[in-house]
């Protein structure tokens, strides 16, 4: 299939899961406010989230969704409409000109900031600046595997560059023509960002998630056995989307931990397999969202024992997630 | 329980089927690739107008041919797309001429816009087929008439800067703006080559060659149309260049066997070594 084609059917969903999250936030904040009916502010937001998409609308390139600018918006708009509400004693008529005024102002506002807001560099390619000579340092690769997994988190969107243009950074690429041109040609940067962080701090997005769906379909409950039949695919495919918003991970102290952990773990395990010339590293190109499981194996050209070290980081990955993932099942309830 | 015994044993199976298609996909990937960036041939690929078949820069290779005496004749590749999206091929290439030349025909070889379009897109598959045969990656290309527009359209809307690379681009006798003469009436096909002209490649030097017979057109093409092509390619591509050849020879039909034609290809086509920097370390 048409990789576009593709993009465009995930940018789609990725749209709906924000216009089906600014229901559900709104419809939450203000039910626990202690607001009757949020009928009018949840079609206002609504529309404002249709809007925004419509006004940052990609539909065959991959858009930047910061997750973390849309919670803050909806809640914002939510607490003036409680603020609303609560001034005038719940004494105006629905849908009377006051809420009328109200819905005026906070859409221009919003699409006022929208327009006002950086949002070039918001988007802007970190292809220069991941490209730098430091990322193929051990400190540059582990700063990189100790953040990271802390914009998903925070619900801000990770840069492409990381998630699937890995092989367009210099280093990358650099490896890539040396070995074209001979194939005995000594690698000039054989640990960086895609042959360490890349292929073992990303198994199933940032944070190395993907154990995250394997541990939740052997849980005790069926909410959670469920949210693993139905993460454990896209997981493989390294989108993590449905955890983070699932399970949820966003805005989760305790969930940070051992995403931080595995990442580096990963990374260091990696770094120094590479190192110390006991693995190929990754160079070739794979087809974009190839199963970060197979990564070190295909892109070294078929060597086994990335494969086996991938694995291992794997197994190591399952016991770091093991006992917060009980804890966390067990909080919730 | 079960059932996600079943979904994680699923998952696996299809973890290692997904492993073993990409493992042999990235294996052949990997040697087509490696192929393509050692290739030393860079070949110049010629596209006839409308009506025209793949015969028809032949006089044009013979002259070539016969300007560069001493040295074996060019050798010569056919490829005719038939409606069906088939390729008929005839001619051969010897791998050991690094500027061999391709003709890249079409069985529907009508006049319309919408034929074009079709054509381009004939093209860009034509091109992938040869690439995956011949293995080159830097081509130059010459397009007469409606052909100029096929490599525009190509250009515009398929081509691949991480797949090819083309060098230089030479129409003859392209009516960018169809019949038209006037300039201030723009074609439906020029206002879109125009729109799409952000996607042409920045390292394009490309020279576009106008006939005159009676100072307002070749006998079919009117200058004005082929001077439209400035609307498209200036500040666009890093050098364009109008030419406008007379003489006996200046009829629009006959424009690839004008002498001053086969001069201008020879000089910055065949004999452009600043364009050829491996040519160009091989004769240090």
């Amino acid at each position: 299939m048409d990789p576009q084609i593709i993009t465009a059917i995930s940018n789609s969903l990725d749209y709906c899961v924000i216009l089906i999250l600014t229901i559900a936030i709104t419809k939450n904040y203000l039910t626990i406010k202690g607001v009757t009916d949020p009928t009018f502010p949840l079609i206002i937001n609504f529309s404002i989230s249709f809007l925004l998409i419509i006004l940052n609308f990609q539909w065959q390139s991959r858009p930047t969704i910061h997750f973390i600018i849309f919670f803050i918006t909806i809640i914002l708009i939510s607490e003036s409409y409680y603020w609303l509400d609560h001034l005038f004693h719940k004494k105006i008529a629905p849908y009377g000109y006051i809420h009328l005024v109200w819905a005026a102002l906070i859409i221009l506002l919003t699409i006022g900031i929208n327009m006002a807001l950086p949002l070039q560099a918001l988007q802007g390619s970190y292809l220069d600046f991941f490209s730098s000579s430091f990322f193929v340092h051990f400190f540059g690769i582990m700063l990189v595997a100790l953040l990271l997994p802390i914009l998903p988190w925070l619900g801000i969107s990770i840069p492409t560059e990381i998630y699937n243009n890995m092989t367009d950074l210099t280093p990358v690429s650099t490896n890539l023509n040396a070995i074209y041109q001979s194939v005995n040609a000594t690698i000039p940067y054989p640990e960086n960002l895609y042959s360490v962080f890349g292929t073992f701090s990303y198994l199933g997005g940032a944070g190395s998630t993907l154990v995250i769906s394997i541990w939740l379909l052997f849980n005790q409950r069926k909410k959670y056995q469920k949210l693993g039949w139905f993460s454990i695919i896209p997981s493989i495919f390294n989108n993590n989307q449905l955890l983070l918003f699932g399970l949820p991970i966003i805005l989760r102290p305790i969930m940070l931990v051992p995403m931080i952990l595995s990442s580096t773990i990963g990374s260091l395990i990696g770094f120094t397999a590479i190192k110390l010339n006991i693995l190929k590293p990754s160079i070739f190109n794979v087809p974009i969202n190839s199963p970060r499981l197979l990564l070190g194996f295909l892109a070294s050209q078929n060597h086994w024992p990335s494969l086996l070290a991938v694995l291992l980081v794997f197994a190591i990955n399952l016991s770091i997630y093991r006992p917060f993932l009980k804890y966390v099942t067990k909080e919730v309830d | 329980m079960r059932t996600s015994k079943i979904i994680l044993g699923l998952s696996t199976i299809l973890l290692i089927v997904i492993g073993i298609f990409s493992s042999i996909w990235m294996t052949k990937q990997h040697h087509n690739d490696h192929a393509i960036q050692t290739a030393r041939i860079s070949p110049v690929i010629f596209i006839p107008g409308s009506s025209a078949t793949i015969n028809r820069f032949d006089d044009m290779f013979t002259s070539i041919n016969k300007q560069s005496k001493g040295t074996p004749a060019t050798p010569v590749l056919k490829l005719q797309v038939n409606k069906d999206g088939s390729y008929t091929y005839s001619g051969k290439l010897a791998t050991n001429n690094r500027q061999p030349f391709i003709v890249i025909g079409f069985e529907d070889n009508s006049d319309s816009y919408d034929n074009i379009k079709r054509q381009a897109k004939w093209l860009s598959s034509a091109m992938n087929a040869l690439q995956q045969t011949y293995h080159f990656r830097d081509f130059s290309a010459i397009g007469h008439s409606n052909g100029g527009l096929d490599w525009t359209e190509y250009l515009e809307n398929y081509y691949n800067i991480n797949d090819f690379h083309i060098k230089t681009l030479m129409t003859l006798g392209t009516p960018y703006n169809f019949s038209e003469s006037s300039t201030t009436k723009q074609t439906a096909m020029l206002t879109d080559l125009m729109d799409n002209s952000d996607n042409l490649p920045t390292d394009l030097t490309v020279y576009s060659v106008a006939g005159s017979e009676d100072y307002s057109d070749d006998g079919i093409v009117p200058v004005q149309s082929v001077l439209s092509g400035k609307y498209i390619f200036q500040k666009q591509v890093k050098k364009y260049t109008q030419i406008t050849v007379s003489g006996d020879n200046a009829e629009h039909s006959n424009l690839p066997e004008n002498p001053e034609v086969v001069q201008l290809i020879q000089e910055y086509i065949l004999n452009n070594k600043s364009n050829d920097n491996r040519s160009r370390r091989a004769d240090k």
